[in-house]
């Protein structure tokens, strides 16, 4: 028998299912749900249903997006005696509609060491930021700074009294003071510088036997010693210029290498109770 | 096409082909009502342009009938039980002749799959191949080596 042969009589096979076979598919066939079809009543239920999602998508899509422009405020505020909250409401309203990432920066420089340090990051918390860095200086108390610390009494005071006058002003932006020149900032900075040199000079002076100099300094230094102690308010000014409170340490014992020897600034001064 | 009619129309497709895959009627009637209950199931996910009916539903019934020689602990015991020839003391067919019924009996589950699907159902080899998720050619190189085994054995009987 061929190949050929074999197919003919396997192609006259037939296998029917038997009878209980057959009524139990067709009782498994009935539980069938009916098709589903799309008639024109759910197509006008779904249409509406189907266009509100859309617009929804849209909206969240064209509300979230952001423009692509970076909108940067970079003023830098003088907030040494504005309260908090005023403080905060002069953040910029933000345009609706869009998103804007701000980036801001504040310095604060302010007089007395505990208590204005704890307004300052105050201010700072009430502004929505945090403080990247706290620089705190505070006077010596030794007497061998005593004249010197008259002087930068004096300087912190015209200095506190001229920040006083532009903190009546409000809240100021520091950019335009910088351009306008900031005298009380410049005689906090130079004034000490001058004040060393004139104290490096005399006590120069002093070692290599100049009489009429040396005489003048023991005057001054016994008029130094008369002075009464400085009142708390002073010291607390004081306290705001690390420069002259700390270098003062320095002017009896320079080097004589050359003018400025001897005027480096102490490592970390004791701090002010 | 309703679930209702397609199983009505291709009821005998799937029996005998689990007829002839299984070599137990008995388990072919099993396995049947097994496959149309799945298909009832998954009737929402035929899709017409993939392929015909029977061919969906001989795919349905050998992943029933592959998962009834898998699923018990008897596994082997039953897929050796249904490749021994002392197991069919049933007929193929009616119609069929003695010896081939023999010659039938000694092929392998696969090769009698092969033979039911694209001689007794009639299935191209492009659909016999997607039941039995193998390539066309396979398919005819297997439906080839099971004529030639039938044809030697009918010879030798003879």
């Amino acid at each position: 028998m061929s190949q050929r042969d074999v197919l003919a009589e396997l192609r006259t096979a037939q296998v029917e299912a038997p009878a209980q076979l057959r009524a139990r598919v067709r009782l498994i066939a009935a539980q069938a749900p009916p098709p589903r079809r799309l008639t024109r009543r759910r197509l006008l239920l779904a249409v509406p249903a189907l266009a509100a999602a859309a617009a929804i998508a849209v909206a969240v899509v064209v509300s979230t997006r952001p423009s692509g422009t970076h909108v940067t405020h970079g003023s830098v505020f003088r907030a040494e005696a504005q309260p908090a909250p005023k403080a905060a409401a002069s953040a910029p309203a933000p345009p609706n509609g869009r998103v804007v990432r701000y980036g801001a920066s504040l310095r604060l420089r302010v007089a007395g060491v505990s208590d204005a340090v704890k307004r300052a990051l105050h201010v700072t918390s009430a502004l929505g930021g945090y403080p990247v860095s706290v620089h705190v200086a505070t006077a010596p108390h030794d007497r061998a700074a005593a004249a010197a610390d008259r002087t930068a009494a004096r300087t912190a005071a015209d200095a506190g009294r001229r920040a006083a006058d532009r903190r009546s002003h409000g809240t100021r932006r520091r950019a335009p003071a910088r351009r306008g020149g900031d005298t009380a900032g410049g005689a906090l900075r130079h004034r000490p510088a001058r004040a060393r040199l004139r104290h490096a000079r005399e006590a120069h002076a002093l070692r290599a036997g100049r009489a009429p100099v040396a005489r003048r300094l023991r005057r001054r230094r016994a008029a130094a010693a008369r002075v009464a102690p400085r009142p708390a308010a002073a010291r607390g000014r004081a306290a705001q210029e690390p420069l002259i409170c700390a270098k003062t340490r320095k002017v009896g014992s320079p080097t004589g290498s050359s003018e400025n020897s001897g005027l480096t600034q102490p490592s970390s001064p004791p701090r002010d109770a | 096409m309703s679930f209702a009619e397609a199983a009505e129309q291709h009821l005998d497709d799937v029996y005998g082909y689990l007829a002839w895959f299984t070599g137990d009627r008995g388990v072919a009637e099993e396995l049947t009502a097994e496959t149309f209950e799945r298909a009832l199931r998954l009737w929402h996910r035929f899709d017409p342009k993939r392929g015909s009916v029977r061919t969906w539903l001989c795919q349905l019934a050998r992943t029933v009938a592959l998962d009834h020689f898998r699923s018990e602990r008897r596994r082997v015991r039953r897929e050796q039980l249904a490749a021994a020839t002392e197991r069919f003391d049933e007929r193929f067919a009616d119609s069929l002749s003695p010896d081939l019924e023999r010659a039938l009996r000694g092929l392998s589950a696969g090769e009698r799959e092969v033979v039911a699907l694209r001689v007794l159902l009639d299935l191209d080899a492009g659909s016999a191949a997607r039941v039995l998720g193998i390539s066309p050619t396979n398919c005819t190189t297997r439906l080839n080596r099971a004529l030639r085994k039938l044809e030697e054995a009918l010879h030798v009987a003879a």
